[in-house]
């Protein structure tokens, strides 16, 4: 015997059961801001969901996520990377030289460059670990250490690469459209995959958030936590030196000012994909969240015509918003902690 | 009726589908020390944050009376100015400034200045201080002061605002024995001046030992209040605990095998002074399913011998021996390797990961064990979990309950679960029991007789006495960092061990 009223009063509160629990994920909370950015978009300028816009936001996106993965572990383990824009912009110069004037091999460059970000960032990760001298101070010297560096290497001129041989089949993967978008944007979703598995389901990803919510409990668990912590800063470099090469494969020329303030968007994309400041707690969707709507709210503040200068007003405020957001929810889980 | 300095008449709190206090009345005379007892979880904070203006009149139900006359409390500082002062439980003192500095924080200048003169201050302190018979340098700087100092601080600072009513919430956790007698004495010393007192604390002795009066709440409701002539400690723990606890000991008849640890001459030297060791020549041996006891005052180098055993301190000289094969500690994970594991005095700084739950704590020190290739199997991690919080009877509604809202008896489970999980030979245990209830310390007490029935080798450090007698079959002896001696079980008393400490 079946009673259809009953039936569906069962259905309605497995339905609701459901959307409980999708309103416990911690990422739900970061989507109602671009849900409602995305609203107000679709209301007042038809142009936003247009195709071309849609993937040229994802290609924007794609050049700079990588380095928001990266930095996001940096920032899970507790720790931060305030030099990241100033190492991309650097690695680049590099690799424009070794190719363009040096007339390296185009893997050699390529490789020397990825390998430069690596040692840069592990020596980040050398004084805040090693030497125990704080993550703001060590990549604010990195910071300038890498500007400098770049513009000393170039005498601060931009260094055309397009004159060398093998470059033309070098800038097709930097321009070329797969599906309208580009292969910097499959590596950045493959990427995101990876590392939202790795850090879910993985040791590695577990010992990560142990390191960042307490790192006198990690060590006592047994966890090699300077290891780990060297670990971030290794990945964060390779994906920095990715990105520096697939910078200039996009733009034909190796240039000093190139991603400049760079860290700021990274950093601000984190805060509002929910990965806390302090370490511990966070996850790559969060990230790829952020990453989306930093993306998104310069696109559509420029499609709304809103003033050049007021669009970093309005970003910084919804920076602050997303962190009350992401703060209240997180005292409400945490409860009794206050 | 007795007037009542302060009386907090009916109080209900609730919280989101919590009701903390439920119709909570507790009163305090003039000149009287009244006792506050209850378990963790009891409402104690919550009334105290009542009285002191934590949570502001209007967001609970009930009145406040001080003197007769009912008042509304808007702060913390407002409190204080209408004569409640309030010692909280942790260390919260500016460690750069001076002791002076600390007491007068608030109220620098007696003068409508906004200049305060460091020398007026420090006199002023110097002379507070002496009046109140608390034994503080005004010019010191609070780093270079010891916890009990400290506390004492706390309680001067408080005093400074000359209050009717002085609330020391468990003060004595952190003390060690000289300085809890010390504070004794200022209590004692302040009841004699008139001042009302409110002494929370977990312990019977104390209760015993200096209150006129004890109220015991449990579950958010008054239990009882007893005056001084009908003090009866069975009577009480069974009021606090809800249920009569046969006996706070459990027995243990456990087979104690070979000898499995053995620590020659071990030396470490201190890491931040020069010259200097933080422990020196310490040698002991423990034995298989042996409960070996570490006693010896704060400072004596128990947590020190601990730590080093546990890999956190490099070894100037001396030898650790596991079933007779010399090894040798490096690091943390090292110490796991060999079968050791370290339950840390502090859960909150050492113990637990704030931000996690219950599961993922547990699990942590032992991720191998719960991986399924590459990839952590779901299906293990729930089993070691749901095996841990049954066989320790961890209360919380699953295992997916953040850490942060469970009673600080539950969050030692937690921390005792997290070391098991590492299946170790030999436990470390620092001050198990500290800050947990009745409660959860018969409970944990039982926890400890049967792990040395599985044939685990315990090494416990308590502060407090009785419960060392009890819990262990033998004695080191620290103090200076260094073995002064032995004790078998049935030499050892309060006397022969005190008597080796200071010796």
């Amino acid at each position: 015997m079946s009673n259809p009223e009953l039936t569906s009063a069962k259905a309605g509160k497995t339905a609701l059961r459901y959307i409980k629990k999708i309103f416990e994920l911690q990422e739900v909370y970061i989507l109602i801001p671009l849900l409602a950015l995305i609203g107000i978009a679709s209301i007042f300028n038809a142009g936003f969901w247009d195709g071309t816009n849609i993937s040229t936001i994802f290609r924007r996106m794609s050049m700079w996520g990588l380095i928001a993965v990266g930095e996001t572990l940096i920032i899970l383990i507790g720790e931060i990377d305030i030099s990241v824009g100033a190492m991309v912009a650097f690695v680049g110069v590099f690799f424009s030289v070794a190719f363009a004037i040096w007339h390296l091999p185009l893997i050699l460059a390529i490789l020397l460059a990825v390998l430069l970000a690596v040692v840069l960032s592990a020596i980040n990760g050398f004084c805040i670990v090693k030497l125990k001298i704080s993550a703001f101070i060590t990549t604010i010297a990195m910071l300038y250490i890498c500007k400098g560096l770049a513009k000393a290497m170039t005498s601060a001129r931009p260094v055309p690469i397009l004159s060398e041989p093998g470059a033309e089949g070098f800038l097709s993967i930097g321009q070329s459209e797969p599906l309208s978008l580009s292969w910097e944007f499959f590596l950045f979703i493959a990427v995101i995959i990876v590392f939202q598995i790795i850090l879910r389901k993985t040791a590695y990803g577990r010992k990560i958030y142990a390191t960042g919510d307490n790192k006198n409990v990690a060590r006592l668990a047994g966890i090699k936590v300077d290891r780990i912590k060297i670990s971030t800063f290794l990945i964060s470099g390779v994906f920095i030196g990715i990105s520096g090469v697939f910078m200039i494969a996009k733009e034909a020329v190796g240039n000093a000012n190139f991603a400049d303030g760079l860290e700021l968007s990274v950093i601000a994309a984190t805060a509002i994909g929910g990965i806390s400041l302090v370490g511990g707690s966070g996850t790559m969707i969060g990230t790829l969240i952020g990453v989306i709507m930093m993306q998104s709210v310069s696109n559509i503040l420029i499609l709304l015509s809103v003033n050049q200068h007021l669009q970093s007003v309005l970003l910084g405020i919804i920076m602050v918003l997303s962190v009350i957001v992401d703060v209240q929810r997180r005292n409400k889980l945490l409860g009794k902690l206050d | 009726m007795a007037q009542f300095v302060l009386e907090a008449r009916n109080i209900t709190k609730d919280f989101p589908g919590v009701r903390a206090l439920n119709n909570v009345t507790l009163s305090v005379e003039k000149g009287e020390i009244l006792g506050l007892i209850g378990e963790n979880g009891a409402g104690k904070s919550t009334i105290l944050k009542i009285i002191n203006g934590i949570y502001k009149t209007g967001t609970f139900e009930g009145k406040i009376f001080i003197n007769g006359l009912e008042v509304v409390l808007h702060s913390p500082h407002d409190a204080l100015i209408k004569g409640i002062g309030f010692v909280p439980q942790e260390i919260n003192v500016m460690e750069d400034l001076t002791v002076a500095e600390n007491i007068f924080v608030g109220h620098l200048t007696e003068e409508k200045t906004s200049f305060a003169k460091q020398s007026q201050i420090i006199k002023r302190a110097a002379e507070f201080l002496k009046e109140n018979k608390i034994n503080l340098n005004s010019k010191t700087r609070v780093k270079m002061l010891s916890i009990g100092q400290k506390q004492l601080l706390m309680i001067a600072r408080a005093l400074s605002w000359d209050p009717h009513i002085l609330i020391l919430d468990e003060p004595t956790t952190a003390l060690a024995l000289d300085d809890v007698d010390n504070l004794f004495e200022i209590v004692l010393q302040l009841k004699q001046n008139g001042k009302s007192i409110i002494f929370v604390t977990h312990k019977l002795e104390e209760i015993t030992r200096l209150t006129d009066r004890v109220t015991i709440l449990r579950d958010g409701t008054n239990i009882a209040t007893y005056p001084r002539e009908e003090y009866n400690e069975g009577r009480i723990v069974t009021d606090m605990v809800g249920r009569t606890i046969t006996s706070m000991y459990p027995s243990r008849s456990v087979k104690i095998g070979e000898e499995l640890l053995r620590v020659e001459g071990l030396t470490v030297a201190h890491p931040k002074i020069k010259n200097k060791n933080l422990i020196e020549n310490v040698s002991f041996s423990l034995k298989k399913g042996e409960v070996l006891g570490l006693a010896g005052l704060v400072g004596a180098g128990r947590t020190e011998t601990l730590s080093t055993l546990f890999g956190q301190y490099p070894l100037t000289a001396g030898k650790i021996i596991i079933e007779g094969r010399q090894i040798n500690i490096k690091s943390e994970s090292d110490a796991i390797k060999h079968g050791l594991c370290l339950v840390t005095e502090d859960r909150k700084a050492n113990g637990l990961l704030m931000l996690a739950n219950i599961k993922h704590n547990i699990v942590v020190t032992n991720l191998k064990k719960i991986l399924n290739g590459f990839f952590i199997s779901r299906k293990k991690e729930n089993e070691v979990a749901n095996n841990y919080m049954s066989k320790l009877s961890i209360k919380a509604p699953g295992t997916q309950t953040m850490v942060v809202n469970l009673s600080g008896g539950n969050q030692q489970k937690v921390v005792i679960s997290k070391s098991l999980n590492t299946d170790p030979k030999i436990l470390l245990l620092d001050e198990p029991t500290k800050g947990i209830d009745v409660g959860s310390k018969n409970e944990i007490y039982n926890l400890i007789n049967i792990l040395a029935g599985m044939g685990i080798s315990i090494i416990m450090v308590s502060s407090e006495l009785p419960e060392l007698l009890a819990m262990c079959d033998r004695f080191i002896i620290l103090a200076h960092g260094t073995t002064v001696g032995e004790l078998e079980k049935s030499e050892a008393t309060q006397e022969t061990v005190m008597v080796k400490c200071f010796a």
